[in-house]
This record gives C-alpha cells, structure tokens and sequence, in this order.
C-alpha cells in the first residue's frame, strides 16, 4: 500500500487522471455502453395486485374457542391453495397462456413461470396481497383477477364444509352432555330420598357442636375443681376456729383490769408502804375483780353459752355451705356434657360417609350443568356463523381491493438503468484510479520520501510536455470530447427509439 | 521523454541548419569547420594532441566570442528540455531553482561538486544534471561545469555534436591519456557560464576509470580551479552500475532522481543504504504528471 495523506489525494487523482486519461475513457466508454445495451432489451415489468381481506371469525374458531394459529402461516397457506394443480390450470387456460395444443412440458414450464412471478405477502395478519407481474400488462390484470376470484371461490367452498362439520360436531356433543347431566340429576334426587335430614349444609354443624360441647365440658370440669379446692380451705380453716368466744373475751376483760390496779399499786408502792390505804384499796379492787372474773365463768358455762358463740366461724360456716352446693353442681353437669359429646361424636362419624357422596354427587352435577350451559351457548354461535356463511357474509376472505390494471411499469426501466450505467461510467474509472493508488506501492508521493523513508526531499520535477511528444490515441483531447460526445448521443438516439416504440402499440389499441 | 528522445528531436533541426552552414563554409573557404584535426590513432599521435591542446588554447582565450556565436537559442533550449532565465515553463524552471538553492543551503561557503544519479536507468538523471547546472548558471556570478560519467547512457556529447563541438576530448580519454589536460576536455555548451565535460570516446569501459587517483585528482582540479565554478556530475543509474556509488564518494554531495511512480519505498531504501549517508543531500522526485 503507497502511503498517501489526506491533503496529497485530490492533486494525485487530478495528476493520475490526467496521465491515465485514455484507460479512464475506455473504461467510462464500456461501462456506459453495455448498460445501454442492457436497459434498451430490459423487458418493461406490470405488476398487477389483488387485497383480501382475512376474517379471523369462522366456525371452527367459534366452536373450538381457541386462536388458530393463522399468524404468519396465512401467505404460506394461501400459497398452498393457490398453487394447487386445479387454481393453476384454470388460470393458465383462462388468461390464455396455454391451449389444447400445448405439450405437458410446455404447460408445467409456464406454470413455473408463472408461479415465480407470483407473490403472495401477508399484511398484518389482516390483508392477503397477490401480486403477478408481467411485461404485459392486460395479462398481469387477468392473471390476478382469476388468482382472487378462484381463490376465493375454492377457500369459501372449504370455509363453508369446515363450518357445517364442525356444527355437526358441537350438535353430537350437546347430546351427549344432556345424557350425562339427566343422570347426575338423577343420581341426586335419589339419594336426597334416601336420606332425608341430610343436605350440604348439615356436615358443618355437627363438628361445631362437637366442638362446643367440649368446650362447656372443660369450662365445667375446671369451675368444678375451683369450688372443690376452695371448699376443702375452707373446711381448713374452720377446723381451726372455736365455736364459743364470750368467756375468754370476759376472763382477758378482767385480767387487763387486774393488771391495770396491779401497775397503780406498784406506782404507790415505790411511795408508801402497803398499808398505805390506797395500796390497800386498790389491793380490794384487784381481789374483787378476779372474783367478779371467777363468778361470770361459772355463770357462762350454764343456760346462756349460745350467746357466746364466734361470729367467724359462723360466716365461714355459711360460705362453705355455699361452695360445696355449687361444687356439686359443676360436677354434675360436666358428667351430663360428657355424655352429650359422645353422642354427637358417634353421630359425626355416620354422617361423613353419607355427606362425602353427596358432595360428589352435587360436584358431578355441577360440573356437567356448566359444560351443557356452555356447549348450548357454542351451538347457538356455530348456528349463527353457518347462516351468514350460507348467505356468504362470514367467510374467511373477502375482496379487500379488486385487481388494478398496471398503467405505469414496476421496478426497473430504462431510464433507471441508463442513469445507472453513466452514474457508473463515472464513478467506476475513478474507482479504478483510488484502488490502483491505493495498492500500488510505488513512490508517487513526496510524504512517501519524507515521511515513509524519512530521507529529504530536494524538489519534485514535474513532466515537461516534449514537442514530438504523441499521446496515444484516445489520450488526445480530441479522442475523449469526441468518446464522450458519441456515448451522450447514443444514449438520447437509444432513448428515442425506446420511447417511440412504447408509444406505438399503445397508439394501435 | 527522456533526454535522448529531446535531443534526437532537436538533432534534425540543428544538423539541418548546420548541415547548411559547412556546405557554405565549404564553398567559401574549402574546408572543414572545425579546426581539430583528429586521426583514428589520436591515442599515440603527439603531434595530433599538441595540436589539438595549442587550438583548444587558442580556443579558450577566444572564448567569449566563440561562445557566443555557438549559444543556443531559447527556442532550442526548450526543444531541447534544457531551463533558461526567460522560459514559460515556470514549475519546471521553479523546480531546477529549488533544487539549486536547497544545494547551496548545504554550504554555506564555496562551491561543490555534486553526483546526479538516477535511481533507474532511462529515470531523468541526466535530464535533472543538466537542468541543474545550467541553473547554476542563471546566476552571473557562478558558473558550472557538467561532467558527463554515465558510460552506460551519455548525453553530453550530443549536446555538443549540435553545436559543432563533437570533436573535443572527453573524459574517458582524459583518463587513459596523462597527456591530456584539463583544458583539453572542457568544452563550450552553448550556455552562457556553462561548461561541459563529454564522455569522450574510449576503447574499453571500466569501472576502474572512476577509481584512478587521475580521476580524483581531476575532480579536485575543475572544483578548486575557479572557486565559483560548481561541478555536477551525471553519473549512471544506480541500478544498473556500481559507478555510481564509486562516483558519490568522490563528490560532495549526491542527488537521487527518483522516476515519478517508479519505484517502491523498499528498493529506494537499499539504494539509499548504499551510499554514503553523509553525502546523500536528498532525492528529487522527476517526471511527475502535471
């Protein structure tokens, strides 16, 4: 690779061109006319196209309930059907491609033909565009017109057997669903007159009942055992108590008098002798009192000890009394709720097996109620959908945009072609020249002796055109005016004749 | 395009102008032109030799006018691809200018003797040698003097030959004859302040020519006689002879003419590592499209 900067390429390319003029017009001289060539036998193409509409609602879908997979299927499908052996002979015969007279070989290469020029695209799932191209453009309106009408026709006829199978179907199925939903009916009623007491609701409150008996049985079980050990303190403690209290409240009167004029007798004493006479006095009280004391006792112990008995004793009497009936009672009743929850556990385990068919029996019934609602619900659609396709308005697809007839040429014409062959005429030479500088290594460039080699540069010398220097032929200025002049013309001769002969035909029709 | 091509070119015109002038000279004086006498046997002729060194002293004290009247027009310069003060061909004569200052940038004082060579043969070397010493002379205070050492492609003495000088001594017979001096191989080149050493004719070609000590010794003679006087050198192709590089030592300086297009960085390197770093003053790019 020749080593060039940026700023050395345009006076290069100038300098190179300039030097290699003639193998640049020969170049631009070929290019420009082999397009020529090319676009003046390119056969003009008319694209002709028809738009379905596709309607995603058929019978099938109604019955089945499902999204059929159609997405991106549907031009590969539609593909299928329209190239199918009886679509494509009667296209072929109908437009004219082939007669009575044409050989099995000849007919299966147009139908070829004409096969690679159809197109088929899938618009979002919701157009079906064919497309047939052809240099003529009645045939390409004919071809796509047969295309749509035959498509159609084949795709309704198979719309409208799917249809009518598949309300068949969902009829038969009805049936059977009626059948099973009468007997799980049936099943039902007779045993709702088998056993009488029980429906679904009945299993629930047996457990709740369960559940509560024990429950009052355990509150019983543990006030009876509060009131028992409260009785038995009680018992405890009256145990302890006296019954009679009066006389020792009366002997401790005393004894408290007693120890009074005793304290005032030792006070005196410290004072006075004991014949002191109030020492001697207070010694009387003292005497007087333990007597006093001494004749009540005897006095109590007779007729009148009932008024002596311990206010105390008789209240805890009176509570024991009370505790011991409720304890009583408590018992009582946790051993009539212990009975109880007996029975109802007795009862229970009868009635799940009983409950549990039930429960089935409703579940069967339920479910095969809702499928029949659902299936009489389809059949009703699937009626609907037969009627309207009978009357040819629910079919799969229907004429979204009728054939046009191709007045302007499709894709490439001549004047695409040419512009490209004298686009190219200039822009390949200089092509050339970029890739012959770019990969011949030769030193062409004063940066490949100062930068590259790094040696110095004393000047560059440039060409000194000689007097008896003869270019070659087509270096000559006149030779490349004159080349480029002859291709110009040629292109407007050649652009002529074209359009006068696009003309005449359509100035015969 | 090269400088045979030019010279072949210009031949017809000049011979035919000449051809006309020794017819005349012939009839008027009844004969030859040029006053040198040459034989075959010049080699061993003293007589032939004292001769021709008594004319070509004769020769140089008329120098001035002689020179004159041989000069070439500007009309023959060009067709001859040589450079001249007044010519309109400003990028080549831009060039040659370029070129001969950026040689006398190298030293500053005195003068030079530089070795022109291409890189390839048929590269412009001779072509750039010329060109440069006779822009050497566009100054009137210098003056140059072209050696013609390419044994394998001389040019100079065509040069000559158009202005009737073809009979002087050259340098090949400077160097088999001690004999010969300096002054009889310097000779006119039809422009003003340039002079010229042909080739000369020699009867066997050796590279051992350029290593003699004469050689030598000649070199430092023409450099050191006039101190204004720069000597170039048209040496072979690098390519093609070893003299080249054999001729580079001898010189001061050395020019590579590198053919526009012609070569790859690669083989231009290995010529450049053949000679003397030192003496190497640069390449010049010839020949490039205008």
């Amino acid at each position: 690779m020749s080593n060039i900067t940026l700023d050395e390429w345009a006076p290069l390319l100038s300098r190179e061109a300039a030097a290699r003029r003639g193998t640049l017009l020969a170049i631009f001289a070929t290019v420009a006319l082999l397009f020529l060539i090319v676009a003046f036998f390119w056969q003009k193409k008319y694209t002709s196209y028809v738009q379905l509409h596709v309607d995603n609602t058929n019978a099938v879908q109604v019955v089945a309930d499902v999204k059929t997979a159609l997405d991106t299927n549907e031009a590969n499908v539609a593909r299928e059907t329209l190239f199918s052996n009886d679509i494509m002979d009667s296209v072929l015969r109908t437009v004219g491609y082939i007669d009575e007279n044409s050989s099995a070989i000849e007919r299966e290469r147009i139908k070829e033909q004409v096969m690679e020029d159809t197109e088929i695209y899938n618009i979002e799932n919701q157009l079906l565009e064919i497309v047939y191209e052809h240099s003529d453009p009645q045939v390409a309106f004919e071809t796509a017109t047969q295309y749509a009408d035959l498509f159609l026709e084949k795709s309704m006829a198979t719309s409208s057997l799917e249809t009518s199978e598949a309300f068949d179907f969902i009829v038969d199925q009805v049936e059977t669903y009626r059948a099973k939903l009468e007997d799980a009916e049936a099943r039902l009623e007779s045993f709702s007159q088998q056993y009488p007491g029980i429906n679904a609701s009945t299993e629930g409150n047996v457990d709740s009942r369960i559940v509560e008996l024990r429950r009052n049985m355990e509150e019983a079980n543990l006030k009876y055992a509060e009131f028992d050990q409260r009785r038995k303190s009680l018992e405890r403690e009256i145990s302890s108590q006296r019954s009679t209290m009066a006389v020792e409240y009366a002997a401790s009167q005393t004894a408290s008098q007693v120890a009074q004029l005793q304290s005032q007798v030792d006070l005196l004493r410290l004072s006075y002798t004991d014949d002191y006479p109030d020492i001697i006095r207070l010694k009387q009280q003292i005497n007087e009192a333990i007597a006093g004391a001494n004749d009540n006792a005897r006095n109590v112990t007779g007729a009148d000890r009932s008024l002596a008995i311990n206010p105390l004793y008789q209240q805890l009497r009176n509570t024991l009394t009370t505790v011991t009936a409720e304890a009583d009672s408590q018992r009582i009743r946790a051993a009539r709720l212990k009975v109880q929850l007996a029975q109802e556990i007795e009862r229970s385990s009868v009635s799940g097996k009983v409950e549990r068919e039930l429960t089935e029996l409703t579940r069967d019934y339920q479910i095969n109620k809702d499928l029949y609602e659902d299936l009489l619900r389809r059949k009703e659609s699937a009626r609907l959908t037969m009627v309207l396709g009978a009357e040819k308005q629910g079919v799969l697809y229907r004429i979204q945009q009728p054939a046009n007839f191709p007045v302007l040429p499709t894709g490439l014409r001549f004047m695409h072609i040419a512009a490209m062959g004298l686009f190219l005429g200039l822009v390949l030479p200089i092509f050339y020249l970029v890739v012959f500088l770019k990969v011949d290594p030769r030193i062409r460039t004063s940066s490949a002796v100062t930068e590259l080699l790094e040696l110095p540069l004393l000047t560059t010398v440039p060409h000194m055109v000689q007097p008896n220097e003869k270019p070659g032929l087509l270096s000559r200025p006149a030779s490349v005016f004159g080349v480029i002049f002859l291709v110009v013309a040629l292109y407007i001769i050649v652009a002529i004749i074209k359009y006068m002969m696009a003309a005449a035909p359509q100035g015969a029709v | 395009m090269t400088d045979r091509a030019k010279i072949a070119n210009v031949r017809s015109i000049v011979q035919q102008q000449q051809g006309k002038k020794i017819r005349r000279n012939r009839k008027e004086t009844g004969r030859s032109m040029v006053p040198v006498n040459r034989t075959t046997q010049g080699r061993t002729n003293l007589r032939a030799a004292a001769d021709s060194v008594s004319l070509a002293d004769k020769a140089r004290s008329d120098l001035a006018n002689m020179e004159e009247a041989k000069l070439f027009s500007d009309r023959q310069l060009e067709l001859l691809g040589i450079v001249h003060p007044r010519s309109k061909n400003r990028p080549l004569v831009d060039a040659m200018r370029q070129l001969r200052t950026k040689l006398y940038s190298l030293k500053q004082e005195g003068n030079f003797s530089v070795l022109v060579s291409s890189v390839l043969p048929q590269g412009g070397g001779s072509f750039v040698a010329l060109n440069l010493a006779a822009t050497i002379a566009f100054d009137k205070a210098k003056t140059s003097l072209l050696v013609d050492a390419n044994l394998h492609d001389p040019v100079i003495h065509k040069l000559l030959k158009l202005i009737g000088r073809d009979d002087s001594h050259g340098l090949l017979e400077y160097l088999e004859h001690p004999e010969l001096g300096v002054e009889h191989i310097v000779s006119p080149s039809g422009i003003p302040r340039m002079r010229v050493i042909p080739i000369g004719s020699h009867t066997e070609i050796s590279a051992e020519h350029f290593t003699s000590a004469r050689y030598k010794q000649l070199m430092v003679d023409i450099k050191e006689r006039y101190d204004n006087r720069f000597v170039v050198v048209d040496g072979p192709a690098m390519t093609t002879s070893a003299d080249a590089r054999i001729l580079s030592d001898i010189c001061d300086y050395t020019v590579l003419v590198l053919p526009y297009g012609g070569v790859t960085p690669g083989v231009l390197d290995s010529i450049v590592d053949e000679i003397d770093e030192r003496k190497l003053a640069g390449i010049v790019i010839n020949d490039q499209p205008i």
